[in-house]
């Protein structure tokens, strides 16, 4: 048996390098996304037109992934941009000097507006005029959000939400999203920027062509933030893939450390 | 069983730097991991626990005074990995290769401070890759 065992060590050995030869990733569904429009080779077309909606909208239905804002939404702001009120300043430098030991999304709870993209875990949009709503499914953590197009009004007391409460209108080609009726233990980002119950998002989709959508979310939240501050996002799509099962709760043995 | 012959095989850990990206879908590797200090480690599989948020997978690990320890190695979830080609079979049929290191001060599983060291592993930037001592250890 240690023969056998030092021979399969030393072929181990040797086999280390093969690592490199990992599949690379978006592979692992052999099923093309329909309705995506594509280079001869069968690549997505990225600067193609953005298809429309029967009502002529552009589209912002489908997968779609933001890169490189998962910790720091605030990352490409000036400073200055971002004032953070006393009490503010003061939660985000807890959240920092205790490792985020309190970070609700880590406890898998909902990770609120707009953290929710902020996940290198894609997320479906699922645009539906007949409906007068637009689903947002997000993998991570498994939640979603609904934002009503049916002309409603923000309520004006809901109950305190995760995900909060959403309306949406067109601005011309841009999708406008309204969203309130947040509680206090919201972060707005992964570095743990805090937003209190006052909290309103203002989300700005905009598809420029089938690959590339800017969304423009102003932080409207005066009890943290002594002016409103707006980031604008890359939103990517991410065809041929789909959303898979996230049960947060089944394994998460060791959320936090402080 | 050729599975469970592959199963049973001593694993090669091989310490690897990475990019330090905070980026998680879940938690934050650097708030619960010191990167910065990395080393390797070797032994047998006993369970590879393919489940969101985070795949697990536990080892036998022999010190040098003879004592085998079971330790927890946490990865990213399945959905990260089943993009980067991993399978819930994975660990039987691949090597990988890993990057080690300390865990941070102050934890509160007090049974883990006393071991001073936690293991991590990488299998590229998207992939997830993070231990500790396994929670049922022997």
């Amino acid at each position: 048996m240690e023969k056998i065992e030092s021979l399969i060590r030393m072929i181990a050995g040797t086999a280390l390098l093969l690592v490199f030869a990992l599949p690379s990733p978006a592979q692992w569904v052999n099923y093309k996304t329909p309705g995506i429009p594509r280079t001869p080779d069968g690549t997505p077309d990225l600067s193609a037109p953005a298809p429309r909606t029967a009502d002529g909208k552009p589209d912002i239905s489908g997968i779609w992934r933001v890169n490189g804002y998962q910790y720091n939404i605030g990352k490409d702001l000036k400073p200055g941009e971002i004032v953070m009120l006393p009490e503010a300043q003061a939660i985000y430098n807890e959240r920092r000097e205790t490792n985020s030991f309190d970070n609700p999304w880590a406890r898998c709870f909902p990770g609120g507006v707009p953290r929710a993209f902020l996940s290198p875990d894609p997320f479906k949009i699922l645009y539906m005029p007949v409906l007068k709503v637009t689903v947002i499914l997000f993998e991570a953590v498994q939640t979603w959000r609904q934002i009503f197009t049916d002309g409603r009004e923000l309520p004006r007391d809901p109950d305190p939400a995760y995900m909060g409460y959403s309306i949406g209108r067109w601005d011309g080609d841009t999708f406008v999203v309204e969203t309130a009726g947040f509680h206090e233990k919201n972060w707005i980002d992964s570095a743990g920027m805090p937003g209190s119950d006052a909290l309103h998002v203002t989300e700005r989709f905009h598809r420029k062509d089938f690959g590339h959508m800017e969304v423009a979310i102003t932080i409207n939240d005066p009890k943290s933030y002594a002016k409103p501050w707006t980031v604008t996002l890359p939103f990517t799509p991410y065809p041929d893939d789909e959303l898979v099962e996230y049960v947060c709760n089944e394994n998460n043995r060791y959320p936090t450390a402080k | 069983m050729k599975t469970t012959r592959l199963a049973t095989l001593a694993m090669f850990i091989v310490a690897l730097a990475f990019a330090a990206a905070p980026a998680f879908g879940h938690h934050t590797l650097v708030a619960i991991y010191d990167t910065s200090k990395p080393f390797t480690m070797t032994g047998t599989v006993t369970m590879f626990d393919w489940r969101n948020p985070h795949v697990w997978f536990f080892m036998d690990v022999k010190s040098a005074d003879g004592t085998v320890t079971n330790w927890g190695f946490e990865l990213n979830g399945v959905n990260v990995l089943r993009r980067a080609g991993w399978t819930r079979d994975s660990l039987y049929y691949r090597f990988f290769k890993t990057r080690t290191h300390e865990k941070r001060l102050g934890d509160d599983f007090p049974e883990m401070v006393q071991k001073s060291v936690e293991v991590g592993l990488v299998l590229g930037e998207d992939t997830g890759h993070q231990v500790r001592r396994s929670h049922r250890g022997r």
